[in-house]
């Protein structure tokens, strides 16, 4: 039923993302490219805060680390070859790092409000080491990452000159990190980690390791995030300290909250509408830009609890009144 | 490795120089930060151990304070008339954002974080619209030292401390001498059981929000001539302050002295050694493990 339902908006979308590039011209369609990966970045942020019910405030961390990670190779190795190792390096080195922020937070059931907190001092510690750090390039960042590479074969392939091959491959990368994450919600995995989304303790009594899987999840996360952080070096071949700022880890959070979160597809929509406005209205009026973020964040909370995405599906399925589960979900729901 | 090798060369040499006079004097500063931590922490521990509320303007509580001053002396006031404001107006402010932001959020943690995270980046944006971006220098009220048996110290560093000790004692006695101080455990304890026992926990929870931001802005206050006053500034504070909160034990106002004893202390010490970023970046990693192996604080049971 559902999936006959939703067939009509799905070859829409489709249509309209493989369309766009040929009507949008260079500076749309570069701007679009950027909103993919940011779309990619805001959807492993919806993977911990919408399917976990943890708001990480230092996800900007894992994607400036897998940024930083890619100009590191390209200028540290002779003849580097933009196609596989930076791309796994970028993947596992954030993945790491929130398996040991795993082991150091969610093992000692910090969780919730404190593992935010705490997730905020991270990436500013981050900024603060980056940016203090002649190697790293300090306040400068990092320039010449080389352009993204198709590789199909070592010595067969294709580097990627126009904007519009560019934004194919990001779209398709897009694509296929959306199954994988909806794969990974719908598994078992994801359905133990909705469980533990809505009640903690009576997951654990159940006799799941609660700490070991939020950790998991948060690699799988994190690992996503690194995974975007590396296509926007390549992208836009450069990396500098706000990648892993404050700032940015912010602008992640409004975007899933306006696509709504818990969507994974909210993920994308937020991060391009909210890109689109962003460029025009900075255009005009640089100052009031941050006034509006800030506006958002407050507006969400009061007036728009799920985002577009999330409403949109509300109209067309609204949720059963009578169930329990909808009744502890509006209790558990952040 | 080489930066390593080169911190080791700068310890070892910072050690022979060290003397008892440096070491006091490297205690005092870090005494002088602890101060203004426990100024700011106390806030912040009080909103969010008695509503619940976390409160992510509260750095930014701290530089309208610091912008007060500022703001006194572009009309002609002394610094001394902006300090005295500075508690009052900030204060006031949090009374509004209590009644227009907060009080539609009690007990909803994560929600109040978000909301209160957007407040502060509009803050932020409306100081640097109203004040400009950069820095600002602020006049300063108390110059001069205080030279006791051949050391001396800056003088307004001592009344700083004085301040700050002052507070402490003030806070203590209205939270365990006072009826209102009476009313906000009872509110901490059992909020409903408290309503049902004719406590108003609406002004309560007005109260105590005000009285919190206030905090904060007599320390951005006290701090303008210490500090370089940015926009930005508050969100270094904050980070500082909830570690502050995290490691004295959530709930507890003594674990707050104790919090503040740790990250002062420590960071002043490790910025003797290390560059002052470095330090910042090392005192908030050892607090993260200290969490792992005491979650509930250093101080708490």
């Amino acid at each position: 039923m559902r999936a006959t339902r939703g067939l009509p908006v799905l070859a829409a979308g489709a249509l309209i993302t493989l369309g766009l590039p040929l009507i949008a011209g260079k500076y749309y369609t570069e701007l679009l490219s950027q909103a993919l990966i940011f779309g990619i970045f805001a959807m492993s942020l919806d993977l911990m805060w919408g399917y976990a019910g943890v708001l990480n405030f230092g996800h900007a961390a894992y994607f400036g680390l897998g940024g930083y990670l890619v100009a590191l190779l390209a200028r540290e190795v002779r003849g580097f070859d933009p196609s596989y190792l930076g791309y796994a390096l970028s993947v596992l080195a954030p993945a790491g790092l929130a398996g040991a922020l795993g082991y150091f937070l969610f093992y000692s059931h910090v969780t919730g409000v404190y593992f935010t907190i705490i997730t905020l001092v991270v990436t500013m510690i981050f900024q603060l080491i980056v940016s203090d750090w002649y190697w790293l390039g300090g306040m400068n960042g990092l320039l010449g990452v080389p352009g993204f590479v198709l590789r199909v074969w070592p010595g067969l392939g294709w580097e990627l000159d126009s904007e519009v091959e560019v934004y194919y491959l990001l779209l398709s990368v897009s694509v296929l990190c959306y199954l994988f994450c909806r794969h990974v919600v719908r598994s078992p995995f994801g359905l133990v980690m909705a469980a533990i989304k809505d009640n903690p303790e009576r997951t654990e009594f159940f006799g799941y390791d609660t700490a070991y899987l939020t950790t998991i999840m948060s690699m799988i996360s994190a690992g996503l995030a690194g995974l975007s952080g590396a296509l926007y070096a390549h992208f836009s071949g450069f990396v500098s300290p706000p990648l892993f700022g404050l700032n940015f880890s912010t602008d992640v959070i409004v975007w899933v909250a306006v696509g709504g979160r818990g969507t994974l597809v909210g993920a994308f929509v937020g991060a391009v509408l909210v890109n689109l406005l962003k460029a025009i209205i900075s255009d005009f009026l640089e100052v009031l830009w941050l006034l509006i973020v800030g506006a958002f964040f407050i507006v969400t909370v009061f007036f728009f609890p799920d985002g577009i995405v999330g409403t949109l599906r509300k109209l067309r399925w609204p949720a059963p009144r009578s169930l329990p589960r909808a009744a502890s979900m509006r209790e558990g729901g952040v | 490795m080489a930066e390593a090798a080169r911190c080791l060369r700068r310890a070892t040499r910072t050690t022979s120089v060290l003397e008892l006079g440096s070491l006091l004097t490297q205690f005092l500063n870090g005494a002088t930060l602890v101060s203004v931590l426990i100024l700011i922490s106390i806030g912040l521990a009080i909103i969010f151990g008695v509503m619940g509320v976390i409160n992510l303007a509260h750095g930014e509580f701290f530089i309208l304070g610091a912008y007060t001053v500022i703001a006194a002396d572009a009309l002609g006031l002394s610094a001394w008339w902006g300090i005295a404001l500075a508690p009052l107006v900030v204060g006031l402010f949090g009374a509004l954002v209590e009644v227009g932001l907060i009080r539609f959020l009690y007990k909803r943690p994560l929600e109040t974080l978000l909301a209160t995270w957007g407040l502060s980046i509009v803050i932020r944006q409306l100081v640097r619209i109203v004040f400009g971006v950069g820095y600002r220098a602020s006049p300063h009220p108390l110059l001069g030292d205080l030279k006791v048996f051949g050391f001396t110290y800056p003088i307004y560093r001592v009344f700083l401390m004085a301040v700050c000790l002052a507070v402490i004692v003030i806070t203590f006695y209205v939270f365990y001498r006072t009826d209102f101080g009476l009313k906000i455990r009872a509110i901490t304890q059992d909020v409903e059981m408290a309503a049902a026992l004719a406590i108003n926990t609406s002004r309560v929870y007005l109260g105590t929000f005000a009285f919190g931001s206030a905090l904060a802005g007599l320390a951005g206050a006290l701090m303008t001539p210490e500090i370089t006053i940015s926009p930005e500034a508050g969100v270094n504070f904050l980070a500082r302050s909830f570690f502050v909160v995290i490691l004295g034990g959530i709930g507890q106002l003594a674990g707050v002295l104790g919090g503040a004893l740790v990250v002062g202390e420590l960071e002043t010490f490790l910025s003797y050694l290390i560059s002052a970023t470095t330090a910042q970046a090392a005192v908030l990693l050892i607090a993260i493990v200290i969490i792992r192996f005491r979650p509930r604080g250093l101080f708490g049971g």
